[in-house]
């Protein structure tokens, strides 16, 4: 598939995933725990970014690290996410989630190609991280299943929005492209870290 | 074969109490109508059989043979006993978890692509149709009311399997393959924080 015709239909799916939830006529607040899920990745920009830069990355890590990732990523975020939804304590949840930007950001800024298990580490410490800051809240949603449901689904959306940017590493440009948006993705990290966003 | 199942669902379903609770009504759907959508409603429902589906057809028609004939008669069993353990306790209890239980277990053998023996398919659908169908109890008022009901519901459930079946035997290129392992890790994500909840209660 050319990466044109990938990323359209990325773009196609991450479009009608928003327009989903309008439509349904379902009660027990399922509607609104699915849109408070969904929504609560993407409006953290911490979140976006660093979701971004894991499917960016991914794109330099090649084969099979680009595919294994979508696959392991929500898994893994579900561990964190549980840790969140029992009460464990994690430290400084939201210093993790600017490092992770940081980190990732970087990891794509210079092209880093470490060995899949330290990927694999990196990327699955980051994962807790993100999924205990979701799931803390999902006692509180009107619905616990849709709500996990619609984050889970936000998050791997972010994913491949990134992995389908990164598609474009195959041209020299793109290749810029891409490692230029993993610094901007390592100064927003920065910037959420310092209090300055 | 089907003209034994019609009066064997009569019969089975003729065992139901008039007593039934469910999870939400459908204002202005009629009992048949009410039974069929029944299974789309409820969250849980559609994760199990969206992991259950993703299954069936991910290893081509082998799996589904195999284990389709065991889902559909469970699933009559549960609906033929679910007037019962809405009943009962702590069935309806325990139902909801088991029902996030089975849909980790799928989602996770779909997004690993695993290898099972038949045997293991035959029995994660025979599993999930029990406790979907036990989980489903007529709204209805009045046996009659309450079999029209549930066969809507019979029929709903396997119509949603069989489309996600059905769609996921339709993947043969491999990017739709690992769209099909994707789903199941996002099935299997969302249960496990779920059941973590249910396990907080």
């Amino acid at each position: 598939m050319k990466p044109c015709r990938l990323l359209a239909a990325l773009l196609i799916i991450f479009v009608s995933a928003f327009a989903s939830p309008a439509t349904a006529h379902v009660g027990d607040g399922a509607v609104g725990g699915f849109v408070s899920g969904f929504t609560h990745p993407l409006f953290g920009w911490d979140h976006v970014v660093a979701m971004v830069a894991v499917g960016l990355w991914g794109a330099f890590l090649g084969a099979p690290a680009i595919w294994l990732l979508p696959i392991v990523f929500p898994l893994v975020m579900a561990c964190g996410g549980a840790l969140g939804v029992l009460g464990a304590p994690l430290p400084a949840v939201e210093a993790g989630i600017a490092a992770s930007a940081i980190v990732l950001g970087l990891a794509v800024a210079l092209a880093a190609r470490p060995p899949l298990w330290v990927a694999a580490v990196v990327v699955g410490a980051f994962a807790v991280f993100h999924g205990h800051a979701h799931g803390s809240e999902l006692p509180e949603a009107a619905n616990a299943l849709t709500y996990a449901v619609g984050f889970v689904v936000a998050t791997g959306l972010l994913h491949l929005l990134g992995i389908g940017f990164g598609l474009v590493v195959r041209w020299p440009a793109g290749r810029v492209a891409v490692r230029a948006g993993g610094g901007g993705i390592a100064l927003a990290g920065l910037a959420f870290l310092l209090g300055l966003a | 074969m089907r003209r034994l199942a019609a009066p064997a669902l009569a019969a089975a379903l003729s065992l139901l109490p008039a007593a039934a609770r469910a999870h939400s009504a459908i204002p202005g759907a009629g009992d048949f109508y009410e039974g069929l959508l029944h299974p789309l409603i409820v969250p849980a429902h559609v994760l199990v059989l969206l992991g259950l589906g993703l299954w069936l057809g991910q290893r081509e028609a082998a799996r589904a043979q195999r284990a389709l004939p065991a889902f559909a008669v469970l699933l009559l069993l549960g609906l033929a006993l679910s007037g019962f353990a809405a009943a009962s306790e702590p069935l309806p209890r325990l139902l909801g978890p088991a029902l996030l239980v089975l849909a980790l277990a799928a989602g996770i053998a779909v997004a690993a692509a695993a290898h099972l023996p038949g045997l293991a398919s035959a029995g994660l659908a025979a599993a999930s149709a029990l406790v979907l169908g036990l989980d489903s109890p007529a709204e209805a008022e009045g046996l009659r009311a309450q079999a029209i009901s549930l066969a809507g519901t019979w029929i709903g459930v396997h119509l949603a399997l069989l489309n996600v079946a059905g769609l996921t035997a339709l993947a043969k290129r491999r990017w739709q393959r690992l769209g099909v392992r994707i789903l199941g890790s996002w099935t299997a994500a969302s249960a496990l924080m779920v059941l973590a909840l249910e396990f907080r209660r």
